[in-house]
């Protein structure tokens, strides 16, 4: 012994003042990261670091706590208004180039700004333990803005961190999870600037055990799913996860109309709420430009005229491109004619985010296929759909036919049937007289001379007071001719049909090409909602020949979240990598790391187990050495007994002499004490010979005092722990 | 005992002297008991003083007993043949204005044979009673203290040899002290124990009530005495029969040295302290039945031994404290000691 245990001088530097330039680093990171480009990052990191390790010796310094605070204070002031100089001094992006000069301006102001933040906060918590609260609290703060934007697996506003990682091909909720505790491991290690390091090593490899076991345990137990009947993204504001709402949305649903073309009304207001709902996910497997710039996707057709507007067709034998229902396996539709030369053969997958009645597919659709859904939490229902898709514009069309030959006059008088109101006549003939007399008798012209005078005179509006009348169409057509999509596809539709060309009002969802931003995934949503009006050509099938009105008085809809768009459709692959598909770099780390995480949990309950064994066998050992001890036997009859105590809590404290313990033991078993005196004669020099008799006989003493006067479930308790004679001293 | 069944065996042999002084060490414990109540501990302490040859400073209040403790010592000893003219037991009550000579005794003429003698003084006793020996001049301090650490007395340049069975209890009231000469910690250095009495508990206090009429110091009539030569026989045999394992000795220098390192100490104890104390340990470790000395005696002596050889910084906490401090590492140590062999 030495006097080192007893002067040692409260160490000052705990192992939380080591680490604290460490945690200041990786928080501040953690800030900048969403921020700013990764080298000013990781400049403000490294500078927070530096600063961190100052700040103790700042505290040291004779500025008092106030001034101290506010020379941080000011220094941070006059690093953001640095930063701002450099960033509008037009000399220094001259001779730098403005990429470097902003580079140039954000490293130096990042890096100075939280270089001296650090400083200033380290120097304060070490002024005051107080300010550790909020030097806690920043820690979590940096690490919890990271993970904001992802609260209940909402994917809805992917950040940098979510994406990078989907993208990659891992799981995000672990990765975020991972953030989370590394964070919690900091604030922890920094809650835990103790005195001795040793202790707070300690507590520290505590933490970190947690951790593993955190992760190791949520691939066993499983993250908890999105709550039941909810689609799980967050996405739609009508999602509840509650049955009981099930009946209320349906008929709101009905009401609006909106996720399902099932009927057409004409309505004075037409709700814009909701539009950005996003609706379904569409895989195009092939590239594929539609000749007008737009992708149709019929879900249904009203091709029989009621009296008063275009219903679903009652009777069989007509519409037979549009799918009914949902099928539950592979079917085929009626057949599109000439697939092979003015359409395209082209496959694509279908993900639905919201119920629909029935599918619907990128026209004109050939066979119709479900699909295994790939997230059930997610997707409604997946199908693909092989479609015919039309190659050639309407305008490629002129010359052909109009019809079919082979239909019965009663189909063809079913495509035909048109108001009897003259002026729709009138009208139609007025247009036909427009045509330049070359094309005049093309009917296909004719057609497509409706939908030209009608996008050229039609204003587009959501807001039209046709609803109430008893023809809206003839309202809207020979009133202001404002009105929306299905004003403008009922009225082509009934002009088209009073010059004798079969036509119908096709509905669904229309995208345009350039929300596709190239991908070859496309999301629909509740904006996406549209009827058109379309004529059969023959040898070519239903041709959509859409009104585009020239006029508007609502703004366009805002073009969909590309990277939601993305996103969901990487989810409705499943995750799988298409055999084609990018490269991905991180597969094999994440593929180690998993195995690694797997060895990680096995190891660690293999390490309890053979600790536990260990500590049982040397138990065990301790126990029965006196029986097989013959010099020793004071001291290992002693310690057998010591272990007996132990088991019952009864242990020695530090500093505390063997018989000042026992003395204090004697009230569990005063046999005790004799032991001990035999014990310490032995060790201690005492002239007096060893009776081994004797020492059994304490023993058994003990054995029958501890029996009698601890109660017998604390004695097996302490039987049963592995670990009792590590504290027994 | 084991001490008894080797003893028995070997009559001669240590174990038999050692069994014997044990008896002695019994013999005057019962006495002192047996007049003075609630006060064991002292008793102990006193007692294993007296067998270590040191002495003792008793810091107590007035009435506390003291006096009827060292009368009590005094009367257990039977002066018999060897130094029949030295009184069993002396008090000397230091005043002011008392003078060495008034302690040491001093030289006079006598008459009849022309020449000077020397008459001994008061400390030529085998047990002496030093009451309020702060409250003397310094001068005759020094004459007591070095009688203390010599065992003689120097009068007019001639050595006068004190018995070897000299013990002597000194008291001082800690805190009438106005008008007194605090003894300064050299001196302090010579006593081997110093000993603060509280006051005793309640059951022995009504214990001495019941006693009233009897004056206390007849309560141990009957009971057997003690003879000079068998106190010193015991010391001997403590000093040889009990045995001090090298991990003990090592414990003490430990703590010393811990003691001294330590912040809020300014004098640590001295070596002459841990060669007083060993004697003691081993006094203590007989008393308690034992022939080896065991950490429980250092646990136990500890504080008395160091703690008026401290001088501690200005605002250290108490005493007792700063030296359970320091020997708590040590005394841990010697408990690991003995499992690990």
């Amino acid at each position: 012994m030495n006097g080192v245990a007893i002067d040692a001088a409260p160490a000052r530097l705990g192992l939380g003042g080591v680490l604290a330039p460490l945690i200041y680093a990786a928080a501040t990171f953690a800030c900048f990261y969403p921020l700013a480009e990764s080298d000013v990052a990781l400049s403000a990191a490294c500078a927070a670091a530096a600063g961190a390790a100052l700040g103790p010796a700042a505290a040291r310094s004779r500025l008092r706590t106030p001034v101290l605070f506010g020379l941080a204070g000011f220094a941070v002031a006059c690093c953001m208004l640095l930063h701002r100089l450099m960033l509008d001094s037009p000399r220094l992006s001259h001779a730098l180039g403005p990429a470097t000069a902003l580079l140039c301006a954000n490293l130096v102001g990042a890096a100075l700004a939280s270089g001296f933040f650090s400083l200033g906060l380290r120097a304060l918590v070490s002024r005051r333990r107080l300010f550790a609260l909020f030097e806690v609290l920043l820690v979590g703060l940096a690490f919890a803005q990271l993970v904001v934007g992802h609260r209940f697996g909402a994917i809805n506003r992917p950040f940098v961190l979510a994406d990078s990682i989907i993208a990659a091909g891992g799981d995000p909720t672990v990765a975020l999870l991972g953030i989370g505790a590394v964070a919690a491991v900091l604030v922890i290690t920094l809650l835990l600037e103790e005195r001795s390091v040793w202790r707070s090593l300690l507590h520290l490899s505590l933490a970190l055990l947690l951790l593993s076991l955190v992760l190791t345990s949520t691939r066993m137990l499983g993250l908890p799913g999105p709550p039941a009947g909810a689609t799980g993204l967050g996405l739609r504001p009508d999602e509840k996860p509650a049955q009981a709402d099930k009946e209320q949305r349906g008929q709101r649903q009905k009401r609006d109309g909106q996720s399902d073309n099932e009927r057409l009304e004409f309505r004075d207001n037409y709700d814009s709420q909701g539009r950005q709902v996003p609706l379904a996910v569409v895989l195009l497997h092939d590239d594929y430009s539609p000749p007008t710039g737009l992708y149709y996707f019929r879900q249904t057709a009203f091709s029989q005229y009621n009296g008063k507007r275009m219903v679903g067709a009652t009777r069989a034998g007509v519409d037979g491109d549009v799918a009914p229902a949902f099928v539950s396996q592979k079917t085929q539709l009626g057949k599109v004619p000439n697939a092979m030369h003015d359409r395209a053969e082209l496959d694509t997958t279908v993900a639905l985010l919201a119920e629909h009645t029935r599918p619907f597919a990128l026209e004109s659709a050939e066979s119709i296929e479900p699909l295994q859904n790939p997230d059930a939490s997610r997707f409604r229902r997946v199908y693909r759909v092989q479609s015919a898709a039309l190659t050639t514009s309407p305008q490629g069309l002129l010359g052909r036919d109009v019809g079919d030959p082979s239909w019965s006059p009663e189909v063809l008088a079913h495509y035909t049937a048109a108001p009897t109101d003259p002026r729709y006549a009138k009208l139609a003939q007025e247009i036909v007289g427009s045509i330049h007399e070359n094309l005049r008798e093309d009917r296909v012209a004719r057609a497509l001379a409706v939908s030209v005078w009608l996008s050229r005179e039609g204003t587009y509006s959501l807001k039209s007071g046709h609803g109430h009348a008893d023809d809206p169409t003839a309202d809207f057509l020979f009133g202001d001719r404002t009105g929306y999509c299905v004003h403008f596809a009922h009225a082509a539709v009934y002009l088209m049909r009073e010059l004798g060309i079969p036509a119908r009002v096709g509905a669904g969802y229309v995208v345009d090409e350039a929300a596709r931003q190239g991908g070859s995934s496309i999301l629909i949503t509740g904006a996406n909602s549209h009827a058109w009006p379309e004529f059969y050509v023959d040898g070519v099938g239903w041709v959509v020949d859409d009104v585009s009105p020239a006029h508007s008085l609502d703004p366009p809809p805002p073009p969909p979240d590309p990277d939601l768009q993305h996103l969901l459709g990487e989810m409705a692959r499943g995750f799988k990598p298409l055999p084609q598909s990018e490269e991905r770099p991180l597969e094999p780390l994440l593929h180690a790391a998993r195995q690694l995480r797997e060895l990680l949990a096995r190891g660690v309950l293999l390490a309890l187990v053979f600790a536990a064994l260990f500590m049982y066998v040397v138990k065990l050992w301790r126990w029965f050495a006196p029986a097989f001890a013959s010099q020793a036997l004071s001291r290992v009859a002693y310690r057998a007994e010591l272990d007996r105590l132990s088991q019952v809590a009864v242990r020695r404290r530090y500093g505390e002499t063997r018989e000042g313990f026992a003395q204090r033991a004697a009230q569990t078993t005063p046999s005790f004490v004799q032991l001990t005196h035999r014990h310490l004669g032995v060790a201690f020099g005492s002239a007096a010979a060893i009776d081994a008799q004797e020492l059994r006989a304490l023993r058994r003493a003990v054995a029958s005092e501890v029996r009698g006067r601890v109660v017998w479930w604390r004695r097996w308790l302490g039987a049963l722990t592995p670990w009792s004679w590590l504290l027994s001293r | 005992m084991d001490m008894q069944t080797t003893g028995a065996s070997d009559p001669s042999s240590s174990g038999a002297q050692l069994a014997h002084a044990r008896q002695v060490l019994q013999t005057l414990t019962q006495r002192a008991r047996a007049v003075i109540v609630g006060r064991d501990e002292v008793i102990e302490l006193v007692l294993i003083a007296l067998v270590a040859d040191g002495h003792v400073l008793l810091e107590d209040y007035p009435g506390s007993g003291k006096t009827t403790l060292a009368r009590c010592l005094g009367d257990s000893l039977h002066t018999g043949e060897g130094a029949a003219h030295i009184a069993a037991f002396r008090r000397i009550q230091f005043t002011p204005d008392l003078l060495p000579s008034d302690v040491t005794g001093s030289s006079i003429f006598e008459l009849d044979k022309n020449r000077f003698s020397f008459r001994p003084g008061p400390i030529f006793a085998h047990i002496v009673l030093a009451d309020e020996i702060n409250r003397t001049s310094p001068k005759v301090q020094a004459a007591m203290l070095e009688a203390m650490a010599e065992k003689q007395v120097t009068v007019d340049n001639d050595t006068h040899k004190l018995d070897e069975l000299f013990f002597v209890i000194a008291t001082q009231n800690p805190l009438d002290v106005i008008g007194t000469y605090p003894l300064p910690t050299p001196q302090l250095d010579r006593f081997l124990f110093k000993i603060e009495m509280k006051h005793i508990a309640r059951d022995a206090e009504l214990q001495v009530l019941a006693q009233y009429p009897k004056p206390s110091l007849q309560m141990s009539e009957g009971l057997q005495r003690v003879s000079r030569d068998e106190l010193l026989a015991a010391r001997r045999a403590v000093r040889t029969g009990v045995h001090v394992a090298p991990a003990i000795r090592e414990a003490l220098v430990d703590v010393a040295r811990a003691l001294r390192a330590d912040e809020q100490v300014l004098q640590g104890a001295s070596t002459r302290s841990l060669v007083l104390m060993l004697p003691a340990l081993q006094a203590r470790a007989l008393l308690h039945g034992r022939d080896f000395v065991a950490p429980e005696d250092v646990a136990a002596l500890a504080v008395h031994v160091f703690s008026h050889r401290l001088e501690c910084a200005p605002g250290a906490a108490d005493k007792r404290e700063v030296i359970e401090r320091a020997l708590r590492p040590s005394l841990e140590q010697l408990a690991r000691l003995s499992l690990s062999r």
